[in-house]
């Protein structure tokens, strides 16, 4: 039970991975989204039907 | 909330209805648990070394490393032929699908652990049975705790192409608590202490079984979307 320093720095580094990786879907989905709702805005209204 | 129920009830349904099918994944755990159970046995003299030292350690390595196995399978099957595009098109809560998978894993991993108990106590021989209630409580809080986090991180790998690689990278070091946690406890109950003298190690496992649960409710709807 001496290295918990160890332990908690490599269970900071693997948090951190994962939260870095959701968060970089959250920015794409939004992108993907705005992209999405551009398209519907530049289509013309009778298409959309 | 009933509905929600159901649609949790229905995963874990359909995942036991399909491996009753097939008993796939139930047998590679088992016999992956046995062989690593069996390794140790020939690797360690138990005439030297004290089995009630060394058992909890090799009990645990021979359960999470069975259901690893098991994790890496449960959302690659989901992604064969589109199944997880399906389950997503349900109007169901991805938190229900998260509970769903999560139970599922849970119900296989609890059959295997009913299975290599009997083995461990016949090749070791260990007194389990007269620990029997706490050892299960211990087994259980392990177990849920493995399969809350796993099933996170197995379907977070399930969209990468080194999944297979990546599920025990992500998933070991962040599971060291948990299981530090259950051998200790395991290890003192077959030495005949009672599970009230290890509060401290029930309180900060049971800890973090909520933190994964929590960390995955507020992640998996953005995992799943991907």
């Amino acid at each position: 039970m001496n290295h918990l320093g160890y332990l908690f720095a490599a269970n900071l580094f693997v948090w951190g991975a994962i939260f870095f990786y959701v968060f970089t879907l959250i920015k794409k989905n939004n992108q993907l989204k705005q992209d999405l709702q551009l398209i519907k805005e530049t289509l013309p209204k009778d298409s959309e039907s | 909330m009933r509905e929600y129920f159901n649609h949790v009830k229905a995963i874990v349904w359909k995942d036991c209805v399909t491996e009753l099918k097939t008993w796939e994944l139930f047998s590679t755990m088992f016999v992956f648990a046995l062989l690593v159970i069996i390794i140790f046995i020939f690797s360690i003299n138990l005439s030297i070394v004290n089995s009630y030292d060394v058992g909890p350690g090799i009990l645990w390595v021979a359960f999470i490393f069975a259901g690893t196995i098991g994790l890496n399978r449960s959302f690659m099957l989901e992604k064969e032929n589109g199944c997880l595009q399906g389950l997503m098109l349900t109007p169901a809560d991805r938190t229900a699908l998260y509970f769903g998978k999560m139970i599922s894993n849970m119900v296989f991993l609890i059959l295997m652990e009913a299975m290599i108990l009997p083995l461990f106590m016949i090749f070791f021989n260990v007194d389990l049975v007269s620990h029997l209630g706490p050892l299960l409580i211990v087994i259980f809080l392990g177990t849920l705790g493995f399969c809350a986090l796993g099933t996170l991180l197995s379907s977070l790998s399930s969209h990468l192409k080194t999944r297979e690689i990546m599920l025990p990278i992500l998933l070991y070091p962040l599971l060291v608590p948990v299981v530090i946690g259950c051998v200790r406890m395991t290890g003192e109950i077959l030495a005949g202490k009672a599970l009230a003298t290890q509060l401290k190690w029930i309180g900060s496992t049971a800890c973090f079984d909520i933190i994964y649960i929590g960390v995955s409710l507020l992640t998996i709807d953005h995992i799943l979307e991907e």
